[in-house]
Order: C-alpha cells, then structure tokens, then sequence
C-alpha cells in the first residue's frame, strides 16, 4: 500500500509533479504507428506494434511478413515511440537488443534516418510497420488503429 | 589482455560506435562487441571472490582489489550469406584458468533459418538452463554487475559444441520459444586439470507475454572432472587397495578403498540442473525471480538455489536489491574404516580420509547473499554499475570463493563492493 502522507511534502510534490508533467507531455505524444497505404493492415494491438519492433513478432496477424522500420538512435521521435509502446528507455531497448544480437538469435530493424525515410520505404512496399510524428501523415501511409 | 586493454577498448569502441553506427561493415558482415571494465573490493582474508569457477584468483585475500572479477571484451562477427544461411563468431576475452585474458572461441556457429520459426545451429553455441544463460557475459544487457552467482555458479561452463534447434510459435498473443540442443564442452580448469562434457542435453523454454516472461530450462549431461589434486587422491585409494589386497585378511577393506574410488571419482558422472524462472519488466522496473536445482552424484552435493531481484527505473538511474541463496545437501562418506588395518597404513589411510573429506566440502557450494546496487545509463551505449554485496558462505563450506586458505572461517560476512562500466558497441 502506498503512504500518500509520505509524499505531501512540499519538496517531494514539486518532484511529482515535474515527472508527471514530463510523462504526460502532450507533444511529446504524438508519434504514431503507421503501414503503407496499399497494406491491409488497419489496426494492431499497442503489444503486438512493440513486439514486431522488439523482435519477438515477425508477422501481421493476417499472416503477411511484417519489416519493421526503425529511426536513428540519436532521434526524438525514436525514444517517444519506444516510451509510448513498449514503456521502455532507450537504454532498455539497447540493453534487450544486446542479449538478442550478441547470443547470434537476431538483428534489430533496419534504421533510417528520419521520418521521410520511413514514409518513402513504406509507401513502396506493404509489408513495412514504422512510426512517424503525427503531423507528418500523408497519403502515403495509414496510421494504425490501436486496439 | 589486461583491464587496462579493455578500458582502451571501450574508448575505442564508444569512438567507433559513433562513427560507424551499428558497425556495419558491408550488408553481409556486421560487426559488434560489448565489454565490462570492472574493479571490486573484497573483505575476505582467506579466499577470493570471484566471477566465476574458471578463475584462479579474485579479490580478497589475492589482493583487495581486483579488475580481473568482471572485466571482459567480446567482439562478435555477423555473417549473413542469405536470407537463411547465416553464421556468428563471437571471442571474448576474460581473466581466465591460467591467470591470463587469452580471447577464447565463446560462440562460433553456422544457422540455417528453414522458416521464420525454426532454426537449427551448428558449431558452438549456449549452454546453460537459466533464464539469463545466453547473455551472462553480457553485462550491458543485465540489470546487476553479474548474474546472482548462487544459481549461476550451478552451472559454470557457458557453451557447447554441438547442434542447437529452436523453434519459436505465437499462442494467441503470447510467445513461445523452445530451444533444444545436444553437445559436448572441455573447459580447463585453473592448476592444470580440466572437466569433459558429455552428452550434454538441454532444452530450454520461454514464453513471454507482454511485460512478463516464464523460463524453464533442463540441462544434463556426464562428465569427467581432473585435477592433480583430485587424481593423487583417488589413485593413493587404488594404491591402497592394491596393497591391502595384497595383505591375507584385509580382502575387505583393500575391496572398499576400491569402492571408495568408484563411488567418489568424477568420471563419468551425472550432472543435472533444472531451472524455473520467471521476469516481469514493464519498463518502469523489474521483478525476477529464479529457482534452480542441480543434481549429480560422487563428491558432489546437489544443491538448490534462488534469487529474486527487482529495481525500479528513476530516470538513466536503475537502483536494484536481490536476495540470493544457495543450499548443498552433501554426500555422506566416513572414507575407508581404519579398525582392523594394519599399523603402518592407518597414517595414509587418515590422510586419504581427510583428502576425501575436504574434496567432498570444496564440492559443497552454499552461500546466501544480499546485494544492494544502482545502474547509471549516463551515456549510449554504455551504462556505469555500483554494487554492494554481503554474502555469508554456508556451514562447512566456501560457497562460490575460491583459493581457500587454511584459516578460512565459513560463516563469516564478507563484504564486496563492485563498480563496473559496461558498454556494447
């Protein structure tokens, strides 16, 4: 059982309170899962999006091969899309890549270097799951329906 | 390669990492690596604490201060000739049985992926029933500075050679993940001796659902166990024998020196772990818990072990706490009765029952530790670990230290403190 009274000090609140602000962050909320336009795919669950992207998922529940695509390390939108799916922090995400890659059981999605990018390679090919800020979404992709 | 090799290394390797990311070399070879640079202080006076079995020395009575605990470089090479057709060598270099940080061969197989879901490897891969087997050495991708050493002692020698299957399905929206594989392993051991595996089986199961994950591995296999020590001890047993047999009268007691023999000889000798294990990581911290059970026969005590451990994420700093302990249940023997032998072999009769009597403890491995520790992701790619551990060795026994000396007390509390950098690139 949490002790709320233990966290009333004024001080402690101020801390709270900042790390709620920096989780609840509305821009920092707005990246999306996203497919090509000619995929068939319209919704996923938020696990199954963190699965594909963590290696433990290589196809859409339709059966069709899914390639993730992933952003460049160094990127905002990468870290947010990692906080939002998985829960997790870059560094986590490195630290589970590294006991896949290193036991020689797989590779992490290939990287590019912006959102552009990954549109681009969606729009070619209907098997690819990516993400992307919000405000990017055009034509050429689909945002996912999370359930 | 010494530490102070490895601290280079990782200089270079968080300059090459940011040069070159992923260290792509071409589309067919990747190359990766990951490495621990580590101190520890240890409080014992009569043994060392080490990282693991092979070590000759450690710290504590060796030196306080040790580097050669964790600190360790692997470098992976990735080949992919085909979509199905890809092959690993990893070396990782570590202080090893002789005193040296030789890179030695960790993996080194060829996989073909007949489907997305099965997979069959041969060459050197894993071994190891627990849930952190695969990535022991890799300290970046665990949470402690080492793996609790009271189930991961269970089982010291980390591959084989061999053929490794694994098969991974979808159960609704959990995963599974079965591995089987079948090998051999000869690691040496310090002093000049060395342990064949044989026959050594495993099978290892993981389902993961979400934030939580079930592991459940087997292993088994027999083997033969060297050392100078132990090989002057049984054949002195043969010797005796020989000459009591030779002695009118003494037909029972020359056929129990050789029942002795047989009964305590590490040759061909079972070894089985079975290991339950369970992780709960939804990012924001973990919860792990592990129970072990290892069983095999001669001077060997089967022991049981667990730990659990949890930490919580504040930002790039992960504090962590673990509980861990391990429970020998140790063969009885009173060695080869002294009533009734001749005078003038009750000395060598003495000592060789003392000789049996102390391997028989050093092969009873029982401790309990408590470990409190924080990890600091301060940079990419690398994170900084600060651990304490208090460990107690059980009645009788030296638990996982090693080079015990004379007036070693078990018992007694011993302190050791780790700092680590640990990184991959």
């Amino acid at each position: 059982m949490i002790n709320i009274a233990r966290f009333t000090h004024p001080i402690k609140l101020g801390v709270i309170g900042l790390a709620l602000c920096l989780w609840l962050d509305p821009a920092a909320a707005a990246v999306v899962a996203v497919v090509s336009s000619k995929s068939q795919v319209s919704t996923l669950g938020k696990n199954q999006v963190a699965d594909l992207f963590l290696g433990k998922l290589h196809s859409f529940p339709n059966g069709e091969p899914a390639i993730p695509v992933d952003q460049d390390e160094a990127s905002a939108v990468r870290d947010e899309f990692y906080s939002r799916f998985t829960g997790k922090s870059a560094a986590q995400i490195k630290a589970h890549w590294s006991k896949i890659i290193f036991t020689g059981r797989g590779h992490p999605p290939k990287t590019v270097s912006n959102s552009a990018e990954v549109k681009r390679l969606l729009a070619e090919n209907p098997n690819m799951i990516g993400y992307v800020e919000a405000e990017l979404v055009d034509g050429s992709v689909r945002v996912l329906g999370l359930q | 390669m010494s530490p102070k090799l490895i601290a280079l290394a990782w200089a270079t390797s968080t300059l090459c990492a940011s040069i070159a990311q992923a260290g792509t070399l071409s589309p067919m070879f990747s190359l990766s690596g990951f490495g621990t640079l580590g101190v520890v202080n240890a409080d014992a006076d009569n043994a060392d604490f080490v990282g693991n079995f092979f070590q000759p020395n450690g710290a504590g009575q060796t030196r306080r201060w040790s580097a050669d605990v964790d600190s360790k470089l692997g470098v992976q090479l990735d080949a992919r000739f085909s979509d199905k057709l890809s092959a690993v060598v990893q070396v990782v270099a570590q202080h090893r049985y002789d005193n040296t940080y030789v890179p030695q061969l960790e993996w080194g197989n060829v996989k073909y992926q007949f489907t997305p879901e099965l997979g069959v490897r041969l060459g050197r891969t894993v071994a190891g029933p627990f849930m952190q087997s695969e990535s022991r050495l890799v300290g970046y991708s665990n949470p402690w500075v080492r793996p609790p050493m009271e189930t991961y002692g269970m089982l010291p020698i980390t591959n084989k050679d061999g053929i490794d299957v694994a098969y991974q399905f979808q159960l609704g929206e959990a995963t599974n993940a079965v591995q089987i594989s079948y090998g051999e392993s000869s690691p040496k051991l310090p002093g000049g001796g060395g342990i064949k595996a044989k026959n050594f089986f495993e099978i290892n199961n993981a389902v993961e659902y979400g934030a939580t994950s079930i592991h459940v591995g087997y292993t088994a296999f027999r083997f033969d166990f060297h050392t100078p020590g132990l090989d002057n001890l049984f054949s002195g047993f043969t010797q005796l024998g020989d000459a009591l047999s030779m002695i009118p009268g003494q037909e029972a007691a020359a056929a129990q020196a050789h029942a002795l023999v047989d009964q305590y000889q590490l040759s061909n000798t079972p070894y089985s772990v079975v290991s339950v294990g369970v992780n709960y990581d939804p990012g924001a911290g973990f919860l792990m818990a592990e129970w072990s059970h290892e069983q095999s026969g001669a001077v060997i005590s089967n022991t049981t072990a667990w730990y659990i451990s949890g930490g919580y994420r504040i930002g790039n700093f992960t504090p962590y706490l673990t509980l861990a302990q391990v429970r020998a249940n140790k063969p009885n023997t009173s060695g080869l009765s002294t009533t009734g032998l001749p005078a003038l072999l009750v000395p060598d009769a003495t000592a060789l029952n003392g000789g049996l009597d102390a391997v028989i403890n050093a092969f009873m491995f029982s401790q309990k530790s408590m470990s409190a520790g924080v990890r600091w992701d301060f940079m990419r790619n690398s994170a900084l670990k600060l651990q304490y551990d208090q460990l107690r060795t059980g009645a009788g026994s030296g638990g996982r230290l090693s080079n015990l000396q004379p007036g070693f007390q078990p018992g007694e509390k011993i302190n050791v403190f780790s700092a680590a950098v640990e990184f991959v690139f």
